[in-house]
């Protein structure tokens, strides 16, 4: 198997990033994961011109939040087109619409792996169509 | 005093035609009876007294300063003024019981009889039975006077004058005012009828005594009115004095009403203060809450992740067997906390929905794609038969939680290898109702009134990891914060369920079409 898309993981529990690692590039194979501890070493990433296929971005996270980070990447048009998936533990509503209202979607913590790879795989094939579009 | 002529010696005509002659010196006697031209019958005296004569005669020197008419000559004058005047005269015999002896022509004329009718008769057979005692009283005393020669100068200057009333030839009274005087041996009555003056007289008594019973009626309406004004003085009074205790228990009132509005302000000031903290306390928790879920949240999601995966790629059976118990457990406390907190929220008055437009049929589609893939391994058809286009107004994240809790559901309750679930949806008056049918174990109807209760597990004997008992819970609240209303039948053990619920379905207005239409 060949690895094809690149995860970028922004989550403050490193264990999250860890069992990301564990539960999508191991036992995919398809994925290559990267992991960002905070908001800061996501925009340094991607400063240094690591451009991810998508963004999986916890939205409570220390100094700067989930929302923050992803105000940058869509105010910056070289970014602006990477899908972002929310990652929230947070149950008001406010974080779920706005989750799925901002990003391309959301998933609430604690989810199940294959939950989360279908809607990783649904975010790609919707691109996928609308480059198909575009390019016609 | 010392002239006493013979009237009856110089006769006139009249006297030839009633001739009368002297009998004694007492009395007078008819001696002739004739009737007149006229048919008047008359009676002529034949003597009169001097003493009147010399009465008479004294009162007219007086006048006139003269004394040098003869006796002949004033016997004539009586005569004339006896027969002519409008007063009635009459002689009668000097008598307790006087006898008529002349009678006048006036008297006659007046009282309608004629001569014969009255001459040689009685006086008191005429005269009224209530005035006859009176009468003979008078005359008596004068009589009695007379004779003893008693009689006192008041008697001489006033001769008895009497009141009576006297019967006319038709009967009726007439009322005579009389005086009385001695003329030699006879009674002279000079009388006035007073008939019409005695009537007036009634008359004005009678008005007199119509005005006195007016005036009297008019005291009593005064002593009425007087009356009544001192009643109304008292209610009055009593007025000022109740109003007074009015007034004082309306101050009393005001002084109520104050405090009562003084302590209102400070109940509605407590009260304010109270739903103050408590909304702040109700705000407290729902932030206790959702750091708690986010707290227990993130460590269960490395959890969950990763030990399916160590399950998996563990060679040592009985270890598999023992990361099988620990996974069951994250499984079961996993569930427990989202459905904990998931319950919470619905249940915090702070919770709001987010309405939008919905197309049912396709919601059910995305979220059945979702779910497939997380019965993977299971024999599951699910069947979506909701009409295309049943649109209804509701929160999205919601909707889609009530059914995966449906889902599931079904899915954990069935025996058979098979589990085949429908989805139906029909429009029913104001609502539409929602079906979910599966063919799984069934419920006992004792089951069906419970099954939407917290934490309540059909088989509670069975210490069941797969469920938290709040699916339904969570599924009942939803739909209740939908204005809606859900339940379920079920033929028994063994046959399946069907849970129904009801949504608003959603009514496009002129105006929200003109919005829809300018985009």
């Amino acid at each position: 198997m060949i690895i094809t898309k690149t995860i970028l993981v922004v989550d403050d529990n490193p264990d999250v990033i860890t069992s990301l690692k564990t539960g999508l590039e191991d036992a995919t194979r398809v994925y290559r994961i990267l992991g960002a501890e905070n908001g800061q070493k996501c925009l340094e990433m991607l400063k240094d011109n690591i451009i991810p296929d998508i963004i999986l971005l916890d939205i409570m996270m220390p100094q700067m939040s989930g929302w923050e980070v992803f105000d940058r990447i869509k105010e910056n048009p070289s970014w602006n087109t990477i899908p972002v998936i929310f990652l929230t533990a947070r149950t008001d509503r406010i974080a779920k619409n706005a989750g799925s209202f901002l990003g391309e979607d959301y998933i609430e913590k604690p989810f199940e792996i294959v939950d989360l790879k279908n809607r990783i795989e649904k975010v790609f094939h919707n691109k996928a169509s609308k480059k198909a579009l575009v390019d016609k | 005093m010392s002239n006493e002529p013979e009237i009856g010696k110089e006769m006139s005509k009249e006297e030839k035609l009633a001739g009368i002659s002297t009998t004694s010196q007492n009395t007078v006697r008819v001696e002739q009876i004739a009737k007149g031209s006229s048919g008047t019958v008359l009676g002529v005296p034949s003597s009169i007294s001097g003493n009147s004569m010399e009465v008479l005669e004294n009162t007219r020197n007086s006048n006139n300063g003269k004394n040098t008419e003869p006796s002949k000559d004033l016997s004539e004058k009586y005569r004339l003024i006896a027969l002519n005047t409008s007063d009635l005269i009459v002689f009668t015999t000097f008598d307790v019981d006087p006898i008529f002896t002349f009678v006048s022509p006036s008297h006659l004329k007046i009282l309608g009889f004629e001569a014969d009718d009255l001459l040689g008769k009685s006086g008191l057979d005429f005269i009224h039975e209530d005035d006859k005692q009176h009468i003979m009283t008078i005359l008596l005393a004068y009589i009695d006077a007379k004779i003893n020669g008693v009689l006192t100068a008041d008697m001489v200057e006033n001769t008895p004058k009497l009141d009576f009333r006297f019967r006319d030839k038709s009967g009726q009274w007439h009322f005579l005012h009389s005086t009385v005087d001695m003329v030699n041996d006879e009674l002279l009555f000079i009388s006035k009828d007073i008939t019409e003056q005695k009537r007036m007289e009634h008359e004005l008594h009678e008005k007199f005594d119509k005005l006195q019973k007016s005036e009297l009626a008019t005291l009593n309406i005064m002593e009425d009115l007087q009356n009544t004004i001192g009643a109304l003085t008292i209610a009055e009074t009593k007025i000022r004095e109740k109003n007074q205790e009015l007034q004082k228990i309306n101050s009393e009132l005001t002084s109520v009403r104050e405090e009562l509005t003084f302590l209102n302000r400070d109940l509605e000031k407590k009260v304010k203060e109270r739903t103050a903290d408590v909304e702040k306390l109700l705000k407290q928790k729902d932030e206790f809450i959702g750091q708690l879920g986010h707290d227990l949240k993130t460590p269960l999601t490395p959890l969950n992740i990763l030990l399916p995966i160590v399950k998996e790629r563990e060679q040592d059976p009985q270890l598999k067997e023992l990361l099988e118990v620990i996974f069951k457990n994250v499984y079961y406390m996993k569930n427990l906390v989202i459905k904990t907190l998931a319950l919470a929220e619905l249940n915090s008055p702070n919770t709001q929905l987010f309405l939008q437009d919905i197309d049912l049929s396709m919601q059910i589609r995305d979220i059945l794609d979702l779910q497939r893939a997380l019965f993977e391994g299971k024999n599951i058809v699910l069947e979506n038969n909701i009409p295309a286009e049943t649109i209804v107004q509701v929160d999205l994240l919601q909707i889609r939680e009530l059914f995966d809790n449906l889902i599931s559901n079904a899915v954990k309750y069935s025996q058979e290898s098979e589990v085949k679930i429908t989805f139906d949806a029909k429009e029913m008056d104001d609502f539409i109702v929602i079906s979910v049918k599966d063919t799984g174990i069934g419920l006992e109807p004792d089951q069906i009134k419970h099954v939407f209760d917290e934490f309540y597990k059909v088989d509670c004997s069975r210490h069941d990891l797969d469920s938290t008992g709040l699916g339904l819970s969570i599924c009942k609240r939803i739909v209740e914060k939908h204005g809606g209303r859900i339940w379920v039948e079920s033929q028994g053990k063994g046959k399946g369920s069907t849970f129904f619920f009801t949504l608003k379905p959603h009514k496009r207005t002129s105006g929200e079409e003109n919005i829809m239409c300018k985009h």
